[in-house]
């Protein structure tokens, strides 16, 4: 089945296209996965791809993942294992202390757009708020954001918390002030500098 | 009278038209201020406050009320007098203030970036005390500090090593009170406190147009102890600000203005700096661009909009560059920013010895930085021209194909010049012979003898057993 023109709409952040075709290939019974996998999914791939290969700006992603947000809002209920299909679960927060947001929210759209179920814990999260929703959410990945250098350090309160609790889930960290060698420093298990780079990071270590 | 050079980023009445949209976006919309505390001194105060959202909103009446109160020049001291300032300067001289929160440290003994230390930030707070034109120490991040009480050591640090204003910004709200407890210590209690602040403090705005707890409980310390306060609106252009110039110039009015109201609600009479600190959003990267073209451009025209509208003295974010390492990048940022910045009207410039990003700092670079205020305070000053400087005797008298070495009037003036040391360029031949040295060398050399002769601050045991003290204290309460 082609996909062409979803994959299309969605690049170019046309929600109401989206929308519309999901729901025409749904008139036209086609399965929901095979649209969400081969439709919505390789386009957010491609729109990653795009903006890692500098051919897209943020803004221009952001509406491109928004456009695929409402087509899968028509999907969600039609998936029987939840959305992407058991891709598996992130729970996302910038940790305590530090309330900048926008480059978790855009990591949890991209990766929502990705196929992942996202647990968006929000701002100023605590170690055991992180611990306590990985449990909770089964999750196979914790995701942690800090601008702040001064919240830094809480990055590796929450990824020993996540230790000792014993939990299997993998550590990542993202923002501004962040480096792999801090990554490595703190035991975290990725770094990402860039919301398409957490996509495909996530993808990495659940392969 | 030398006229100092000025750039003017906006007409009369583009300031107009910001001013009258900051009005009424804080009369209408208003700012979200968390913290409870000031959510009642301010309704006291007379602004409109709603509880349920923490929404504050200030009439135009409360806000020309806190603009004919606030000062329009203030005097920065430190801990000794001979390090105090007055901005604006009358004669347009700018001053400086070194980067703030630097965790790694280019250590010139390691030749690498390593982690910034108490010890090294002490060594870094004494180089400030030796360099003529640094005239702020703002804090540091000393990584062997427990992070709970990371600034509440960085302050002792500052407090013990130099006698230069300092710039404090809080990490979290629970160490400001300790912040205050050893600045008391230092001053010798409140009265002295009062009498001789010490340091700027730096609230700064959660971009865009929420004050969080931990900058209103600094900004309300300020007031009880009449510390300066230079308050920070730090938006990143396209990201928490609009993604366009004017539109982050007005964002940033905003922040700037109710901070400004806040701080004369609390305290009329509240010397005030409007510090302008906004940052560029790459968008297609989301990297914080620290010196680029539209973040010089956003700069410089919320400064100009500053002196204008509010008529107080301004800082910014000066002395920045998107390069890691001190390369010709760094030198190009760190000359084309200052010198637009101090002809749009700052009085005070930023990050001396800043690398690239927010975590960076240099000893080296600090050294350079030095020299290079000195080079840009000089060129910006502009030309006098009168009887006396215009010399019409001696061109007569010299003739033609004469000199003017031996004359007197050159005599007088030859000291004039500005000489800085590790600019002044010598003969090739000799520069070959002296090993081919780079600026990086000469100021690593500079820095060096520099260190030979580094020294704590004489302080009375007294008086550091009490702040030592207070950092005990700060360790034992709020370690986890």
């Amino acid at each position: 089945m082609a996909f062409d023109s979803l994959q299309k709409a969605v690049i170019e952040g046309d929600g109401d296209e989206a929308a519309r075709l999901v729901q025409t290939h749904l008139d036209e019974g086609v399965a929901a996965q095979d649209i969400l996998d081969n439709g919505l999914i390789v386009a957010m791939d491609q729109i990653g791809a795009m903006f890692s290969a500098g051919e897209l700006f943020i803004p221009e992603m952001l509406v491109s993942a928004e456009a695929m947000q409402e087509g899968l809002a028509l999907l969600k209920p039609l998936l029987v294992e939840g959305v992407g299909g058991g891709k598996g679960t992130v729970v996302i927060g910038a940790v305590k202390g530090d309330l900048h947001d926008i480059g978790k929210n855009l990591v949890a759209l991209m990766l929502e757009g990705a196929g992942f179920t996202v647990v968006d814990l929000g701002t100023d999260v605590a170690p055991e708020d992180f611990v306590e929703a990985a449990k909770a959410n089964d999750a196979r990945i914790v995701g942690m954001s800090a601008l702040l250098v001064t919240t830094m350090p809480n990055m590796k309160r929450t990824v020993d918390q996540m230790h000792d609790a014993g939990l299997t889930a993998k550590a990542i960290v993202g923002g501004a002030p962040l480096t792999q060698a801090y990554a490595d420093e703190i035991s975290a298990d990725g770094y990402a500098s860039d919301a398409p780079g957490a996509v495909v990071l996530c993808k990495r270590l659940l392969a | 009278m030398a006229k100092t050079l000025r750039v003017q980023l906006l007409e009369a009445e583009d300031v107009a038209s910001i001013y009258e949209k900051a009005v009424h976006i804080l009369g209408t919309h208003g700012v979200k201020v968390d913290y409870d505390e000031a959510l009642d001194r301010l309704a006291a105060a007379g602004a409109q406050v709603e509880r349920d959202t923490r929404m504050v909103r200030f009439s135009r009446e409360n806000i020309e009320a806190a603009l004919k109160t606030v000062p329009n020049s203030v005097t920065v001291k430190g801990g000794d007098e001979k390090h105090d300032f007055t901005v604006p300067d009358p004669s347009g001289k700018f001053y400086s203030t070194t980067c703030v929160q630097s965790m790694r440290y280019l250590d010139p003994d390691v030749g690498d970036y390593v982690e910034n230390t108490k010890q090294r930030f002490a060594e870094w707070c004494q180089l400030v005390e030796k360099l003529p034109n640094i005239h702020v120490c703002a804090i540091q991040t000393p990584m062997d500090a427990p992070p709970e009480t990371a600034d509440v050591h960085a302050l002792n640090v500052q407090l013990q090593n130099t006698s230069k204003p300092l710039m404090l910004l809080a990490y979290c709200n629970e160490s400001v009170p300790y912040l205050f407890d050893l600045m008391l210590a230092r001053a010798g209690g409140a009265d002295g406190l009062r009498k001789r602040p010490l340091l700027l403090i730096n609230p700064t705005s959660l971009s865009p147009l929420v004050f969080k707890d931990m900058d209103m409980a600094q900004l309300l310390g300020a007031a009880e102890y009449d510390i300066p306060v230079a308050a920070n609106s730090l938006p990143v252009l396209g990201a928490t600000a609009p993604g366009t110039i004017a539109g982050t110039v007005l964002l940033e009015a905003v922040e700037l203005l109710a901070f400004l109201v806040m701080s004369q609600m609390f305290k009329p009479g509240l010397p005030f700096v409007a510090t302008v600190f906004n940052t560029t959003m790459d968008l297609g990267t989301g990297n914080a661009l620290l010196a680029s073209s539209e973040t010089i451009l956003t700069r410089a025209a919320t400064a100009q909009f500053c002196k204008e509208a509010f008529n107080v003295p301004v800082e910014t974010f000066s002395l920045m560059s998107d390069s890691y390492l001190p390369d010709g990048q760094t030198a190009a940022e760190k000359t084309l920013q200052p010198t637009i910045l101090s002809m749009a009207g700052a009085d005070i410039l930023y990050g001396a010895g800043r690398l690239g990003g927010s975590t960076l700092a240099s000893p080296v670079e600090l050294v350079i930085d030095d020299r290079l205020f000195a080079v840009i305070q000089r060129t910006v000053s502009g030309v006098q021209v009168d009887d006396e400087t215009l010399a019409v005797d001696d061109i007569i008298d010299a003739s033609a194909g004469g000199h003017y070495l031996r004359r007197k009037h050159t005599l007088r003036h030859c000291r004039e010049m500005i000489r800085p040391d590790l600019f002044v360029p010598d003969v090739l031949d000799n520069w070959v012979a002296a090993g081919r040295k780079d600026l990086q060398t000469r100021a690593t050399e500079l820095y060096r003898e520099l260190k030979k002769d580094l020294e704590p601050l004489q302080l009375p045991d007294d008086v550091k057993r009490d702040m030592d003290n207070v950092v005990k204290a700060a360790d034992k309460a709020l370690i986890a």
